[in-house]
């Protein structure tokens, strides 16, 4: 029961990243719903679900995206590795600066990540050309921002739900 | 303790590993027929959502810009006075040129087949502007097929076809380039997307003039654009002196958080 809940919550967060997500623009960049997910699992769980999620997440991303298949999943599986390591051997994860500090520094190699490997697909010619400067200015400072505070946000959401529901 | 970390590294190894033979196999062209089924059921289970997001943009959008609101909704309002009395003139030299044509023998100006598509899925990352339209091969989509909004307004071209569902790349992309002209002065340039903000008119003559505030439309150079098509409106100009051509930055005529609905080109009638 609990896993056809984590599927049917994981379609519908895929769902919303393609459909409503996109609409909500705010200086040229819209959020990444998906991403906060993953790393709500970073935070909340232990052992390997958070890297096979990440996982998953990327591969939908890939599937429906315009970009080179890979770029995503390997940026999201990356992210939730990094997260981990990050989370139980840097951050203290059990305080809110640490839950803060860990969202931002998964936030910021997602948005480097994916540049990274748009440009390394490019280099084999796939993928769009990418100009960097103008991307970084325009798409991955504003998106690193965006999703840092989209992702704090559901992620402090989600584990006072989470809390509510462990109660019943 | 040590054998969770080894477990979680065979993870981690096994799950690239993954992405890397699907890389391959999507490079030979094997996941076409999973990526055309996942779109298809893509399609079944969006649409209320794509429109249920223009309505959460709406009222985003009125949240986020009350302020210029009001000064947007009087200009709005001058402009639509002007144009009712455009629209009224261009009635009359229609009539007058059908006249014209009809006494002259001419043949009639070519009109253009058209199928209707749903918007059902944008691209879920900020790389690259992107929609998903319901049509398919099957309803005689081709790819560099022109997208347009209702009433003439160019929004994008089909990049992808599968069997019931097209990418259609938009204007704003920055891998989009299409052949432009200015209405009045018929100065010729390039419409470029700008990484989803906006659209830049470039490769203007540095010699030519274009008026502030002038329509822009497709030059019909495009193979498989028609001409005519509005683009936007100047805005402001961009370039340098020391640039060998002019830059123009372009107001784009649609809203693409608004629409739900798109017009395909497929050719003439």
């Amino acid at each position: 029961m609990r896993k056809l809940f984590f599927i049917l919550s994981f379609l519908f967060l895929l769902v919303l990243q393609l459909t409503i997500m996109p609409r909500l623009i705010i200086f040229g960049v819209f959020p990444n719903i998906l991403l906060a997910a993953i790393l709500f699992f970073v935070i909340k769980k232990d052992g390997h679900w958070p890297i096979v999620v990440a996982f998953t997440a990327g591969l939908a991303m890939d599937f429906f995206s315009s970009s080179p298949l890979g770029i995503y999943s390997l940026a999201f599986i990356l992210v939730a590795w990094l997260a981990i390591h990050l989370g139980k051997g840097f951050f203290k994860i059990n305080t809110f600066s640490g839950e803060m500090s860990l969202v931002a520094a998964a936030c910021f190699s997602y948005s480097v990540l994916v540049i990274f490997f748009t440009e390394f697909f490019n280099w084999f010619g796939a993928g769009p050309v990418m100009n960097f400067w103008p991307s970084l200015l325009k798409v991955i400072l504003p998106e690193f921002i965006l999703n840092s505070i989209m992702a704090l946000i559901f992620v402090l959401l989600l584990k006072k739900i989470y809390g509510l529901f462990a109660k019943f | 303790m040590q054998n969770r970390q080894n477990q979680k590294f065979y993870i981690l190894g096994i799950l690239l590993a993954v992405v890397v033979l699907l890389i391959f196999f999507n490079s030979l062209g094997w996941l076409g027929p999973v990526r055309d089924l996942l779109l298809r059921a893509l399609a079944l289970a969006t649409r209320p959502f794509v429109i249920m997001g223009n309505k959460v943009s709406g009222a985003f959008g009125v949240a986020a810009n009350l302020k210029n609101l009001i000064n947007e909704n009087s200009q709005l309002k001058q402009e639509n006075d002007d144009l009712v009395l455009v629209v009224s003139k261009m009635a009359e030299l229609t009539r007058e040129n059908e006249i014209l044509r009809r006494q002259l023998q001419l043949v009639p100006p070519i009109k253009s087949k058209m199928a209707d598509a749903n918007i059902i899925g944008f691209n879920p990352g900020n790389l690259g502007q992107y929609f998903l339209i319901d049509e398919g091969v099957s309803d005689g989509i081709q790819v560099n097929q022109a997208v347009i909004y209702s009433g003439g307004f160019l929004v994008g071209k089909v990049t992808e076809v599968s069997a019931a569902v097209s990418k259609v790349l938009a204007l704003t992309d920055s891998q989009s380039s299409v052949f432009a002209l200015s209405q009045d002065t018929r100065v010729s340039g390039v419409i470029k997307g700008d990484h989803g903000v906006g659209l830049i008119l470039d490769m203007v003559p540095p010699e030519k003039e274009i008026n502030d505030k002038e329509m822009i439309i497709s030059s019909g150079l495009d193979s498989s654009i028609p001409r005519g098509l509005v683009i936007g409106q100047i805005e402001a100009k961009i370039s340098t002196e020391s640039e060998v051509f002019q830059r123009f930055k372009i107001k784009p005529a649609v809203n693409y958080k608004e629409i739900e609905s798109v017009f395909v080109v497929l050719g003439n009638e």
